[in-house]
């Protein structure tokens, strides 16, 4: 069997350890990565395990073609954005808007008027649903690049994987449409817990998605019209080894590094991307003082900053110095998961504003919390997929509308008063939704396999 | 050789000539119409062409789709520095956007501004780049492609083309997808400004003027090569007019004084003027309160053909008025008014091109809001003295009247009114009818 992963250099850390057992089956297994994605540190198992490769494929042909279907589906994003579902995803739909703008200015403009209302003119509801089905009808028309389809043919998979697809500036929708006409089954692996609300819509339809959880599954057949037959519930594969860890270090060793109290409790701060909140430290800041200010258990709480682990979100950090001696910053590791479970480990509490170190905090059992940091994060509550992992809305995440309320719920944490079932539960349903004790890679691998047994269709069809 | 004319019933009239030349010189002639649309063809074209019905798309989604695409680039084309002064044309293509956009449901708020959105220039034009690119990737309809593969002509003639109704951009991509040669025959003088873009660029663009193919290459980007500069063929048979009833006649049909010049008032369409008869109203009392000549004058006011349903009840406010509430035999009517008139006015309509071919002065004055598209249009402006035309243009009724005063009386230049003509309706020579050299041209083409 043949499999021909599609993904970016930046994003094929999460599918390494699907690429290693799929080789490790006996698959020929060939990593085709944009040839115009700049150079990144390759996964050592990529160029060492057997029956792996790399390669480097050209998006598109006819760059004017690429900028055509850029903005063809720049324009289904924002008009997507516009449906009653996305009502609440304001930071979502302005970002829409701006690459529809760069889109349509062939990059001359960055993005759309800062004063511009959201949304800049009041769609009816009618012109919408009218535009979506005929910007569907011109996607289809527009056959794929032939560079593509000559790429892929020349492999000759048994199937094809594309992920993230969802993203602007890559162009796998392509890749997609190319397996279509050559009658390979492809499968989309969803690369986040996002990456169905917060990044665009789908162009083309993919023969299987291999969601994470039953909110992507509702995602993909609610918001992308995916026929749920198409809809693969797996999990999420890439927090596999992420579950296997032990603590590295003792708590007394742990706080030392930190300089902190092993006597006192660990509150966690838990640090987003600058797409979330262009300017943490200050937000920080503020919530610090509110703590400060609050019960004696939180005036003298450690508190550990872990800012997010993005090399830009990171930088925000530099030069920030900690208001008291009971804060520290962490220090920022070469193994990102290994620092970050070792802290959710000896941490009592977790907070942060929208990071998926929220979800890896349920893996670990330490309870979440976040506070509305308003328009100082415009990504918080202005995304689709902040909602889910609030407890109101069946997540574990405590949320709370004002500094004052969020003091007092950690308050109540410290002194544990924490539904650990809960954690566990929405653990089980978010990441690993067929039994927390059973590794979604191999599964994940099960299900490729299956489909690449599919039978090929007529070339052309378009079902 | 089979030449397959896509075109429909009511612009059949504009290219029966061209269909004839060809069939009488021994060519097989089709004429292809929108299987929705009006089909019989008229005795005297049944003669010598035969008729075909075609479906413009298969599937509705993808005229749809198509026409939204189209509708899109169109509005982004009126948003070019070029067409600054086109706000009428520019508000029909947001209001034909959204209407395509809605499916009827919705028209541009009134309120909004013009335009609706500002752009750049650099940037409009690399929006209707990426849009011209898309539209190029998509493949042609099916069933056109079908049928003209069925039909198999020589050589695919499309008129209007401009107007996104009729989905003849499909024709000119089968056409081409089949290797089938294609040619636009420019179907009116607006046609290059006033409609919406050429989203597909054919063979040949048989243009009426100079002006025409400055339009299709700056304006649509057409190859300098493809633009055949041959003139109006639908006129020829208006230059072979002589009058049909003398002056006395005329004038007591209409019960004018024979001994006073005749003004004739050239009506324009309800989009060039909704409510023209108001304007008409300020325009007489402005010529009735003059000293001179117009105080008396007699004025026939001759409504667009299109629009008489408009005039029906309107009564000439004063003495030597006359108003034609029908009209029969056309072309030979508006011939015979411009024969005997001194003058004529119109805002904004093609029969100040006519007056022009029997050599009266026209003058037109500002109408203001009350007519949008008359200086909200582009092609205007092609008319006008100051830009090259023949056209006197006044922007106050005051000014107006003193120059229909000088020209009542026949202070006007004659040979420049001729000169007009030649370049604008038969730029190889006014002797020269322009239906055999569009034939001709047809022919090098196949």
């Amino acid at each position: 069997m043949r499999v021909v992963l599609f993904t970016k250099l930046l994003t094929v850390g999460r599918f390494v350890d699907l690429a290693v057992e799929l080789a490790g089956r006996g698959a020929d297994v060939v990593v085709a990565s944009p040839e115009r994605e700049r150079d990144r540190v390759v996964p050592e198992p990529l160029l060492t395990t057997p029956g792996i490769r790399l390669e480097r494929y050209a998006e598109f042909e006819d760059a004017a073609f690429g900028r055509a279907v850029d903005l063809l589906r720049r324009t289904r994003d924002y008009a997507w954005y516009l449906r009653p579902e996305h009502r609440v995803g304001t930071f979502n739909r302005r970002r829409a808007l701006d690459r529809l703008v760069q889109a349509a200015t062939a990059g001359g403009r960055r993005a759309a008027g800062a004063a511009w209302p959201d949304p800049p003119v009041e769609i009816d509801p009618a012109l919408r649903e009218h535009v979506e089905p005929m910007l569907a009808e011109l996607e289809a028309l527009v056959a794929p690049d032939p560079g593509v389809v000559r790429y892929l043919a020349g492999l000759d998979p048994d199937v094809v994987l594309v992920t993230p697809l969802i993203r602007p500036g890559l162009h796998q929708t392509e890749v997609l449409k190319a397996a279509r006409v050559l009658g390979i089954p492809s499968g989309f692996p969803v690369y986040s817990w996002d990456s169905l609300s917060n990044k665009g819509r789908m162009h083309a339809t993919p023969d299987r998605v291999y969601a994470w959880n039953d909110v992507h599954r509702r995602e993909a057949v609610e918001l992308h019209g995916i026929d749920e037959e198409r809809v693969v519930v797996v999990g999420a594969p890439h927090w596999d080894p992420f579950f296997e860890l032990e603590p590295g270090d003792g708590r007394e060793a742990f706080c030392a590094r930190y300089g902190l109290d092993p006597g006192r409790p660990i509150v966690l701060y838990l640090g987003s991307t600058r797409t979330v909140c262009r300017d943490e430290p200050p937000v920080v800041e503020r919530w610090l003082h509110a703590l400060r200010s609050g019960p004696e258990a939180l005036r003298e709480a450690n508190v550990l900053v872990r800012p997010h682990p993005g090399e830009s979100d990171a930088r925000r950090w530099t030069g920030w110095r900690p208001p008291d001696e009971r804060v520290a910053v962490s220090i920022r590791a070469d193994k990102a998961d290994r620092s970050l479970f070792d802290e959710l480990h000896h941490a009592e509490l977790a907070v942060g504003l929208n990071t998926s170190a929220q979800i890896e905090a349920s893996i670990v059992g330490t309870p979440v919390y976040t506070f509305s940091a308003g328009v100082d994060a415009a990504g918080q509550e202005g995304s689709l997929h902040f909602y889910y992992l609030l407890e109101r809305e069946g997540g574990a995440v405590r949320f709370a509308a004002g500094l004052d309320e969020h003091v007092q719920q950690l308050e109540r944490g410290l002194a544990g008063d924490v539904d650990r079932e809960a954690i566990r539960e929405f653990c089980r349903r978010i990441v690993r939704p067929r039994g927390l004790d059973r590794p979604v890679v191999p599964q994940l691998a099960d299900e490729v396999e299956a489909l690449a047994r599919t039978a090929r269709r007529p070339v052309g069809a378009t079902a | 050789m089979r030449a397959h004319f896509f075109t429909w019933r009511y612009a059949l009239r504009r290219f029966a000539n061209v269909g004839r030349t060809l069939a009488e010189a021994g060519h097989e002639v089709v004429f292809a119409f929108p299987r929705d649309r009006r089909q019989k063809l008229p005795t005297r074209v049944a003669r010598f062409a035969t008729m075909e019905a075609y479906d413009e798309v298969s599937e509705p989604s993808f005229g749809e789709a198509i026409a939204l695409l189209r509708h899109t680039r169109d509005y982004a084309w009126y948003l070019s520095p070029e067409q600054e002064v086109a706000t009428f044309n520019r508000r029909r293509a947001l209001d034909n956007l959204l209407r395509t956009a809605s499916r009827g449901a919705l028209e541009p708020n009134p309120e909004w501004p013009d335009p609706a959105v500002a752009v750049e220039p650099g940037r409009a034009a690399a929006f209707d780049a990426a849009l011209g690119a898309l539209d190029a990737w998509i493949p042609t309809d099916e069933g056109v492609r079908r049928f003209l593969e069925a039909q198999a002509p020589d050589v695919v003639l499309v008129s209007p083309l401009v107007r996104q109704q009729t989905h003849q951009t499909e024709v000119v991509k089968a056409a081409r997808a089949l290797d089938v040669p294609t040619a636009l025959i420019v179907y009116s003088w607006d046609n290059l400004s006033n409609k919406g873009r050429i989203h597909v660029a054919p063979d040949r663009v048989f243009a009426w003027n100079e002006l025409q193919r400055r339009e299709a290459e700056e304006l649509h980007g057409i190859d300098p090569d493809r633009v055949v500069v041959a003139g109006a063929p639908h006129w020829d048979r208006f230059f072979g007019l002589t009058p049909s009833v003398d002056r006395a006649e005329l004038c007591a049909r209409h019960g004018f004084d024979p001994d006073e010049p005749i003004v004739l008032y050239l009506g324009s369409t309800n989009e060039v003027c909704p409510d023209e008869p108001p304007v008409v109203e300020g325009w007489l009392a402005a010529l009735r309160s003059s000293a001179g000549a117009l105080r008396r004058a007699n004025v026939l006011v001759r409504p667009h053909p299109r629009e008489l349903a408009v005039w029906q009840g309107w009564r000439p406010p004063s003495e030597h008025v006359s108003v034609l509430h029908e009209m029969k035999h056309k072309r030979q009517s508006l011939f015979d008014q411009l024969h005997h008139a001194a003058a004529a006015v119109g805002l904004n309509t093609s029969a100040q091109i006519e007056a022009s071919i029997v050599g009266r002065p026209v003058y037109t004055f500002s109408a203001g809001a009350a007519a949008p598209a008359q200086s909200g249009s582009r092609h205007f402006y092609y008319l006008l003295e100051d830009r090259g035309g023949v056209v006197t243009y006044a922007e106050t009724l005051g000014e107006h009247v003193a120059q229909l005063e000088r020209g009542v009386t026949g202070d006007y230049d004659r040979e420049a009114i001729r000169r007009f003509c030649e370049f604008f309706v038969r730029p190889r020579g006014l002797d020269r009818p322009v239906t055999p050299i569009v034939a001709d041209e047809i022919l090098k083409l196949v």
